[in-house]
């Protein structure tokens, strides 16, 4: 029945040659791309206007903690891409503890950024309204957070009452995380552009 | 064909590993080549391309771009090419603002209120002092 509504969750569209599921996440992430690109490019426009405070500005951000967070993405990519290749293996088992590994991680990487940055920057009365480098860091890595809020939500759900589908349906569950694995690496790939451009520059 | 489908897995999970060294790799020379000794536009460049490099990495092994139908790249050709006329915007505006200092001096100066722009605490303050020296490099 479910399958009549939404045709190719499973089998490739023979026009598209991938599963309804895949393509829509991959436009879904072009818009992602086009979202932060203004973002990036509103970083370029006001680092040329300002750019002794732009290089000032940067060394306050602690690049131990930035450094720490990516490497903290990149494990958490490597679990999810593990995750998927588990249900390959048929091991549901294997899956769930990658994805746990991945949901601890992008948990960890929410606390690192809210704890020794935010906070900090507030405690010293840093604020989006300080001045342009910090309104534009808050905006990008709290824009950049909350996908990692999204990214919990999603790995959460499949890791607990989504897996269920396993059951049913194994291949429909795998392209489900496959797809949670798309946006995933895209908040990583995101993340690798914001460190140096941010923390480093 | 088990068998087969096995060491297929197998396969990628070396890769994925490989790929995992080599972005670790990658974050360590991004974070060394920002302390040496080079001109802004050299820095940003040697950031750009290790993160070029560290993306690429992600998107062709873990997102299996590489053994992607051709479909999908006509979606990303488009965005990529929408994502470069966003990167060179900047590059328009800021020659338009060379004809307009105002706008630049708008751009500078207005965003600098709260703590900072009033002393504020010291890291605040030492921004503020920061971004009033950019308003008048750029002015000028």
């Amino acid at each position: 029945m479910s399958h009549e509504l939404l045709p190719y969750t499973v089998k490739p569209h023979p026009i598209t040659a991938m599963y309804s599921g895949k393509l829509g996440t991959w436009l879904f992430l072009a818009s992602e791309v086009m979202l932060f690109g203004a973002l990036f490019s509103t970083y370029i426009l006001l680092r040329v206007a300002n750019p002794v405070a732009f290089s000032h500005a940067n060394t306050h951000l602690n690049i131990t903690v930035g450094a720490i967070n990516t490497f903290v993405l990149i494990i958490s990519s490597v679990t999810m891409v593990m995750a998927w290749a588990a249900l390959h293996e048929k091991n549901l088992g294997k899956c769930r503890m990658l994805l746990g590994v991945t949901l601890a991680c992008a948990l960890f990487f929410l606390v690192v950024k809210l704890v020794f940055e935010y906070k900090v920057k507030w405690d010293h009365g840093t604020f989006p309204s300080t001045n342009p480098f910090f309104a534009i860091y808050f905006t990008m890595t709290g824009l950049h957070a909350l996908h990692i809020i999204g990214g919990i939500v999603v790995i959460g759900y499949f890791l607990g009452p989504g897996s269920k589908l396993y059951a049913t349906n194994p291949e429909y569950y795998a392209n489900r995380i496959e797809c949670t694995g798309l946006y995933w690496h895209f908040v990583d790939i995101v993340w690798i552009f914001l460190f140096p451009v941010l923390y480093l520059l | 064909m088990d068998a087969a489908h096995h060491v297929d897995i197998k396969a990628h999970l070396r890769k994925y590993y490989i790929v995992f060294a080599a972005l670790a790799v990658g974050t360590i020379l991004t974070v060394a080549a920002s302390q040496i000794d080079a001109t802004p536009t050299q820095h940003v460049l040697i950031a750009l391309f290790i993160a070029i490099c560290k993306a690429s990495l992600v998107g062709a092994y873990f997102m299996h771009l590489i053994s992607e139908r051709k479909a999908l790249f006509s979606i990303l050709i488009l965005t990529v090419v929408l994502f470069g006329v966003l990167m060179s915007l900047p590059t328009m505006t800021h020659d338009e603002m060379a004809g307009h200092p105002q706008i630049q001096m708008h751009l500078t100066a207005a965003p600098l209120t709260g703590e900072a722009a009033h002393g504020g605490t010291a890291t605040g303050g030492a921004h503020g002092a920061a971004a009033t020296d950019g308003a008048h490099g750029g002015g000028h």
